[in-house]
């Protein structure tokens, strides 16, 4: 989470409140490509899939989180880009 | 040949006709038994709005299709799909790599139970919503023929029975949410939101 911008950030106000993969936290939640509700949480408003760093899922979720929204956009449940915004 | 259990997905008009899309759903069942394997369920999700419009249309329909084979079912099921047209969209994927061939036997059995209740199920409420029809119109008939007397006092309105409401109170919900940990996908500092922006403008441009 810190990692490379330690450094720089310590200078200034460090303020980093530490995010927990939630679906490590909550071992009931399932990824599931089939429920477009849950994903749209991880997603831009945009349509674009929102980073780790942000999101604050851990590594392996975040694949499976991808994996589910391409799939997702592929069925036509989630929106590829959406340019009214 | 190794079974699994996959999943397919796949997207029907929404505007086409029921035997039409029967047609389609039995021409992928018999695939699947065709090729020796077993269709365990097909769901239904109905129709849907498309995130996109594809071929044009804003709404599709969804059906779910579950079963247990070998690999050769499924390129032969996507091969009639891709040939198809009126297939919009396919997905399959695999959902266990390891089935105990029994066991899908069985849960199929239960499955094709299901489904024959709820089709029971469906006719029986068309043929109750068909004589509740009927009876209406009957009444309603009585009714015209009963108006032309002379001062008639109004034809009193026909008790419908409505089922009366209750809220219940006991089903009170004892939870009361908590206030989630909030981890929103919001940037917490500013640094990171003009990172994002950053990105985003390299994305973009």
């Amino acid at each position: 989470m810190i990692g490379r911008k330690e450094g720089r950030k310590t200078k200034r106000k460090l303020y980093v409140r530490k995010k927990v993969c939630r679906f490590c936290a909550d071992a009931t939640l399932q990824i599931n490509y089939k429920d477009p509700r849950q994903l749209r949480y991880f997603i831009t408003e945009r349509g674009k899939i929102i980073p780790r760093r942000i999101s604050g899922n851990c590594a392996k979720h975040q694949r499976k989180i991808t994996l589910a929204v391409k799939r997702a956009r592929h069925l036509a449940l989630m929106p590829y880009t959406n340019m009214e915004i | 040949m190794r079974n699994r259990r996959y999943e397919t997905v796949f997207i029907l008009p929404s505007d086409s006709d029921e035997g039409k899309k029967k047609d389609i759903l039995d021409r992928l069942d018999g695939v699947v038994e065709k090729g020796g394997g077993i269709r365990i369920k097909r769901e239904d999700w109905g129709v849907r709005r498309l995130a996109y419009p594809v071929k044009n249309q804003p709404k599709g329909h969804y059906f779910l299709l579950d079963f247990v084979g070998t690999a050769q079912i499924v390129a032969e099921l996507e091969r009639h799909m891709r040939m198809l047209e009126d297939v919009y969209r396919f997905l399959t994927v695999k959902t266990d790599d390891r089935v105990d061939l029994e066991a899908a036997q069985k849960e199929q059995a239960e499955e094709k139970d299901k489904e024959l209740a709820k089709a029971a199920a469906a006719k029986e409420a068309a043929e109750k919503e068909a004589a509740a029809k009927a009876a209406a119109a009957k009444e309603a008939a009585e009714r015209e023929a009963a108006l032309p007397e002379p001062e008639a006092t109004e034809p009193e309105e026909t008790s419908s029975p409505e089922a009366e409401e209750t809220s219940s109170p006991e089903a009170e919900e004892t939870s009361s949410p908590e206030p989630e940990e909030a981890s929103s996908p919001e940037p917490d500092s500013p640094e990171e939101a003009e990172e994002e922006a950053q990105d985003d403008k390299k994305i973009e441009g």
